[in-house]
């Protein structure tokens, strides 16, 4: 062992720390290579600014339109608020009125006390505000329904027909679509005491129907009758509120593929020519789910995951193909014995090759759309970038020798594990089906930015999907 | 730039640090890929993936040690990773009784530099280089190897025997060529 001691030492001394030539661009490949692998997480961290300044900018502009979609509102921490009993208020028939949750009741409230400071002939204890967006559609139970000791009487003039019970209703049943309705009515007369007409206790529209008020309180959207000229009444909107969606598609696609040399490989417009003609686009197909906002201003920002799948044909025909086939016959003789003859043959023919080639992308989705419309058919344009997540590929290709090879593993270097971003643009109707159920068709585009073959490979191949997504979506 | 500014900067993901700290150490630990590496194409490539675990993982160096010896073990560890698929157990030229103990003196190997012996050890077969570079020029101790390449002891020691004894011949067939050719003269 010793005696290897001053042979082992002069290797050590020789190469512990000798330097050996680093090529200058290995750190650059380094670096692109760790960045690749790093992802989103390494672009969010290297472009914090430019990705901060785009959220933010977007979540200002999201804050700028949700402030403008919300009408200033009084103090209503006064207003005394009472709970409805949501199953009761479930139950309103269908060809009645239709309930929101997210009615802007305070503003009504506060528009009536204004209108009616005083107390008069005619009481009303309580309000039910009640958008009707559709009198065939029952939609969202009110969940809190304020109540606020209400007078109408002692009404500016246009008002002042308002004393009874069915014009009350008229006045409140308004051009927007908005019904307030008394839950309580107290009428005086002029020999008899106040009269309750109502029971206080807040009653679902149905069983407000059957009592003796009932044909007071039907509710009627024609009447466009507004609570007079008072112009200091904050204005009432016919935005919808804020909604969340959820939506499922599939989609046919059809993707266009170019081909052309990679300039920083020089020029193969043979080589591409060659995969062109042998590889032909067939169809794809994607689907995905999404989740949508819809602000009360029709904005609405989307994010979701998609899957798609490119299917190509790879069609390779190469003629005058000599194959040797060795024949070996066993040759059964009378004599019982076998006799076994080889021979070879030559085959000439065209070698054919025909394989489906399918390029499978999961991408994260983050669209801005504009939605706008009623019922039952609305519309959206819609924009944005969709992030690669992972993609792979079952793909035959011709290599530069124009023989087939499989070019699918990560190995062969021909194509990204993540194909980066791709830009997208739709258009979409959709129609409402059922209670927060809505069909939807949304034709599309999307163009990939960066090809998805290597920058090592002498070819780039780029992308540009389009398809028409067919789905459901639900409004939660 | 100190090496603790030269730290922080990496951390921070700044690329004039980055850069930095791969000049100053790239050529020595290419030395070390290229001795285990089967040719120079896969000692960039190992290179390249062990400075992308450095830099990942830069947090994590405690400056217990040197930097350059937690950048060394970094390296080692990618190389191995990178050639692990090679069975240490079949190559070999027999068992470790077969091989005939050569001394040699060092009047025969001196004279070999930096270069000569990189060519020496890159003619080894694949398990006897590994085994030679860890324990003779990396001071990996035999139970080390075995627990880093998951052999044996006994195969270490049976690997690196036998590496000792191709170096020694291959030293000694060049030392006859250089006889000759001297002399041809």
């Amino acid at each position: 062992m010793k005696n290897h001691l001053p042979f082992d030492q002069h290797f050590k001394d020789q190469l512990q720390d000798a330097e050996s030539f680093v090529p200058n661009h290995l750190f650059e490949k380094m670096m692109a290579a760790r960045d690749k692998r790093r992802g989103v997480v390494f672009y969010l961290q290297n472009n914090w600014l430019k990705y901060g300044m785009t959220a933010c900018a977007i979540m200002a502009g999201i804050g700028v339109t949700y402030l403008k979609s919300v009408p200033k509102t009084k103090n209503v921490a006064t207003i005394p608020t009472k709970t409805v009993d949501n199953h009761a208020a479930h139950q309103t028939p269908k060809g009645v009125v239709s309930v929101s949750i997210d009615a802007p009741k305070p503003l009504i409230l506060n528009h009536l006390a204004r209108i009616n400071p005083k107390p008069t002939d005619v009481e009303v204890t309580g309000h039910a505000v009640i958008p009707i967006e559709n009198q065939r559609k029952v939609v969202q139970p009110l969940v809190q329904m304020p109540v606020q000791q209400q007078h109408v009487g002692d009404l500016n003039p246009p008002m002042q027909q308002l004393k009874t019970p069915q014009n009350i209703e008229t006045v409140l049943v308004d051009a927007l679509s908005m019904a307030v309705l008394p839950l309580e009515l107290n009428v005086a007369t002029p020999d008899k005491s106040p009269k309750k007409v109502i029971s206080p206790s807040v009653a679902p529209i149905a069983s407000i129907k059957k009592q003796h008020v009932i044909e007071s309180y039907s509710v009627k959207t024609s009447p466009r009758m507004t609570f007079g000229p008072d112009l200091s009444c904050p204005n009432f909107s016919l935005r919808k509120p804020n909604r969340w969606y959820v939506d499922i598609w599939g989609s046919p696609d059809y993707v266009f593929r170019k081909i052309y040399s990679n300039p920083n490989k020089g020029e193969s417009t043979n080589y591409a020519n060659a995969r062109d003609s042998v590889e032909k686009s067939w169809y794809g197909f994607s689907a995905g789910v999404r989740g949508s906002l819809v602000l009360e201003s029709g904005v609405a920002i989307r994010a979701g995951v998609n899957y798609l799948q490119n299917n190509e044909v790879f069609d390779y025909k190469k003629p005058g193909e000599v194959r040797t086939v060795t024949i070996t016959e066993s040759i059964k003789q009378t004599d019982g014995t076998t006799r076994t003859e080889t021979r070879t043959e030559k085959h000439y023919g065209t070698y054919e090759l025909k394989k489906y080639n399918r390029y499978r992308s999961v991408d994260l989705p983050i669209q801005l759309g504009y939605e706008f419309g009623g019922m039952p058919w609305s519309f959206s344009v819609n924009g944005g970038i969709n992030f690669n997540l992972t993609s792979w590929r079952k793909a035959e290709i011709l290599d530069t020798t124009l023989q087939p090879f499989d070019a699918s593993p990560k190995d062969a270097n021909v194509f990204k594990s993540n194909i980066g971003t791709s830009l997208y643009a739709s258009f979409a109707a959709y129609y409402d089906w059922k209670d927060y159920t809505q069909l939807f068709v949304e034709p599309y585009i999307r163009h990939f930015v960066s090809p998805i073959t290597t920058n090592d490979y002498v070819l780039e191949q780029r992308y540009t999907d389009v398809g028409l997504k067919l789905g459901v979506r639900w409004r939660l | 730039m100190t090496e603790t500014e030269l730290l922080q900067g990496c951390l921070r993901e700044k690329r004039a640090a980055q850069h930095e700290l791969f000049r100053r150490y790239a050529g020595k630990m290419m030395t070390v890929c290229l001795r285990y590496a089967r040719h120079h194409a896969e000692a960039e490539d190992i290179l390249q993936d062990a400075f992308i675990r450095i830099f990942n993982n830069l947090n994590q160096f405690q400056g217990k040690g040197s930097l350059e010896g937690w950048i060394r073990r970094i390296v080692i560890n990618t190389s191995l990773k990178s050639i692990q698929k090679m069975s240490f157990q079949k190559e070999g030229l027999g068992g470790l009784e077969s091989i005939p103990e050569m001394s040699m003196l060092p009047d025969v190997y001196a004279h070999l530099g930096e270069q000569e012996l990189m060519r020496l050890i890159e003619q080894l077969p694949h398990g006897y280089r590994t085994v030679f570079n860890l324990f003779v020029i990396d001071g990996f101790n035999h139970a080390e190897i075995a627990q880093m390449l998951q052999i044996e002891e006994g195969t270490s020691r049976s690997q690196l025997a036998k590496a000792r004894y191709m170096l020694q011949k291959f030293i000694l067939q060049q030392s006859k060529t250089r006889i000759v050719k001297l002399f041809d003269y």
